[in-house]
């Protein structure tokens, strides 16, 4: 886990008892939760919708009364035995199952509260009355807030993954704001393109609207979260990894948009397909391209000013991603040149498949081309620890794909061998996979070329003489732990020293960098002394 | 500038897979966007079931019933035709003396993607008679049948 993390107090840490009991506590304690805020619902919409009520149920009052009366008192008294232990034993607020229960609480209650805010509102703006959703929004807005001051309050609030919630929610933001974002924009172009529907139920402007309220809502939970409560610069691996999540995702929808629209308009100019039928997903693919496209633009800006690691991970994905786009392409294009060679009696128009083909190709390659940069190497670059794993990954889904797609030829094949009649049907059978297993060979040709030649080229000496480095001392060492492993190379695990003075201060570092540098040893321990000097005690294997 | 020789060896495969890249694809263009469709003699089976089943995805339902033999014909009732476009491959065509059968592979395309059709695919088959010198279908696979079944 995080350097962080791993340095912070963690006195009388337990047993596994300790941890089954915390795993029990906060299990239960999340399910009363629930159940106390189902029951409470329940409830509040038979107060604030009783007008409406034209025939009621025993049942619905009956369980919303028994969750209530059962959850709300249990929920209470847990909390209460659980927040005495949280603020007497600092080792509580620093367990994982406490972060765990915490984010997931807030974010859960978050999801159900605002949900629920634009569920009424999208009924709103049609004219109908949500009793149900207004109450569901209300009580879990409360749950919200309660969990809120949890986290904020010096009391309870957690030491370990503190930001996990906030980042989780500032995720769920941009992810509803993107796509209330994407709809309400589709519906707007697809009215302004193909204006007349033959025959429409509902006025067009309704679920633009409705999309509007998502979007709103999504802005909203997302700019808080991410400005206001500082997930932009929570720091953190988990934080990193959420943004280069987000930039994957982002870059997916915009190319992906991107060669649907040039598909749409390529199927038009050059297809006998029908106009409406080609440019049928042209609203949404222009809507998702633009909406993705600015996600993806503000990310790469919030990522182009951090740490080089980062930066990097970042622009592996797009490639990835980019990678795949023009592979599928290829091996589309493949398939369509093979289905010309197939006899066919009657056919679909088979430029509509070479077209789909060229558009995920022309999309794609340039895309790749940018993030990968292959005619701009570095020996850093050759070194880099992410492209290593990225070039592995590469190794690995080819040889996937390809073992499948070898699979499914070698069926057909046989198949059509042992049959005695080989010939078309084969190649209508095999032009797919064989599409696919082409591309896959291209892309595994040049990533092994690549990882050939980054091991010619790599700085020598990168093998790490230090597996894992363990740090005794007392006090705040997040700095000295970022040192020790970027001069090191190796992960770093601290304990924390009971004695206060064993600690180092920043005039030591140096003569224990120095020291360092001819230890060999899968796991080293380093001990901070009173004196400032450490002990350093390489270990067998 | 001057290339040294370590680059040069280092940049022949994305060169030379470049190279092959754009060699299919405009293989492929010029194959796909130059090729007619391939028209089977109306002589054979299989030229009979090519022009049939267009007839049938043409909706031109007076064309479609001179491919069939007279008895299916005259107490044709019209089924209701679906709209979705098909593909069809020719597996082979297994003649006797005055029977045939002719064996396609059918594809039901029901949704054009960026990459690649969604699809569904079904082996069928024609079965055809022999009239005079020509060829007439007897039954033909319920995609492309444009008689209600009798039971």
């Amino acid at each position: 886990m995080t350097s962080a993390a791993d340095s912070l107090p963690r006195a009388s840490s337990g047993g596994a008892g300790t941890v089954i009991r915390r795993i029990i506590l906060f299990t239960l304690l999340f399910t009363l939760v629930v159940i106390a805020a189902i029951g409470l619902s329940g409830l509040v919409e038979r107060i604030i919708g009783a007008n409406e009520v034209i025939a009621t149920d025993g049942a619905g009052l009956a369980r919303a009364l028994t969750f209530t009366l059962i959850g709300v008192p249990l929920a209470a008294v847990l909390w209460w035995w659980q927040r005495r232990r949280l603020a007497a034993d600092p080792s509580e607020r620093a367990s994982l199952w406490w972060a765990l229960y915490l984010a997931a609480m807030y974010t859960v209650s978050l999801i159900v509260a605002t949900s629920s805010v634009a569920r009424v509102a999208s009924a709103g703006i049609d004219g109908e009355w949500r009793p149900g959703e207004l109450s569901a929004a209300i009580v879990w807005a409360g749950v919200w807030l309660w969990h809120r001051s949890m986290r904020r309050s010096t009391a309870t609030a957690p030491t370990r993954l503190a930001d996990l919630a906030i980042e989780l929610a500032a995720l769920y933001g941009l992810a509803v704001a993107a796509s209330g974002a994407i709809a309400c924009l589709g519906a707007l172009i697809s009215e302004a393109l193909f204006g007349q529907q033959v025959v429409a139920s509902q006025q067009w402007l309704l679920p633009v609207l409705q999309a509007l309220v998502w979007c709103a809502m999504g802005v909203l939970v997302w700019w808080w979260h991410w400005f206001r409560e500082g997930a932009e610069t929570a720091p953190g691996v988990f934080a990193t990894v959420l943004l280069v999540i987000v930039i994957g995702a982002a870059a997916a929808t915009t190319l992906f948009s991107l060669g649907t629209v040039l598909f749409s308009l390529l199927r038009v100019l050059l297809t006998t397909d029908s106009p409406t039928d080609a440019l049928a997903s042209l609203d949404t693919a222009i809507a998702a391209a633009l909406i993705g496209g600015l996600v993806w633009v503000y990310h790469a800006r919030v990522i182009a000013t951090r740490s080089g690691p980062t930066r990097r991970a970042g622009r592996l994905v797009v490639s990835a991603i980019a990678l795949i786009g023009a592979a599928s392409g290829f091996g589309v294009i493949v398939n369509a040149l093979l289905a010309v060679l197939s006899p066919t009696l009657i056919d679909d128009d088979p430029r509509t498949l070479l077209l789909g083909g060229v558009s995920a190709l022309v999309v794609g390659a340039p895309a790749w081309w940018l993030a990968w940069r292959p005619d701009r190497r570095t020996p850093e670059d050759a070194a880099d620890p992410a492209r290593r794993v990225y070039l592995v990954a590469v190794f690995g889904a080819s040889a996937v794909v390809g073992l499948v797609t070898l699979l499914i030829i070698g069926y057909f094949t046989f198949e059509s061998l042992l049959d005695g009649r080989a010939g078309g049907g084969l190649i209508e059978r095999i032009r797919v996979p064989l599409g696919l297993l082409s591309a896959t060979a291209i892309v595994f040709a040049y990533h092994f070329a690549v990882w050939r030649r980054d091991r010619a080229t790599a700085p020598k000496g990168q093998r790490r003489a230090i597996g894992r480095l363990i740090l005794v001392t007392a006090g705040e060492s997040a700095e000295q732990v970022a040192r020790l492993r970027s001069a090191t190379g190796a992960p770093v695990t601290v304990w924390t020293a009971a004695d206060p003075a064993a600690r180092m201060d920043e005039e030591d570092l140096p003569a224990l960098l120095e020291s360092l540098t001819t230890v060999s040893a899968p796991r080293v321990i380093v001990v901070a002394r009173p004196g400032g000097e450490a002990q350093v005690v390489p270990l067998a294997d | 500038v001057l290339m040294t020789e370590d680059a040069r060896r280092s940049r022949w495969p994305i060169v030379a897979l470049l190279a092959g890249i754009a060699a299919v694809v405009l293989i492929a263009l010029v194959a796909v966007l130059a090729r007619g469709p391939a028209q089977y003699d109306p002589g054979t089976p299989e030229g009979v079931v090519q022009r049939y089943s267009q007839a049938v995805i043409d909706g031109d339902h007076a064309t479609a019933l001179t491919y069939l033999v007279p008895e299916v014909a005259e107490s044709c009732e019209k089924a209701p035709s679906g709209s979705g476009d098909h593909r069809m491959t020719l597996l082979g065509t297994t003649e006797r003396d005055d029977t045939a059968r002719v064996e396609v592979l059918i594809a039901t395309i029901y949704d054009s993607g960026l990459l690649g059709p969604g699809e569904f695919e079904s082996e069928e088959a024609f079965d055809l008679v022999k009239d005079g010198d020509s060829w007439l279908i007897e039954t033909a696979p319920f995609q492309l049948s444009i008689c209600r079944e009798r039971f």
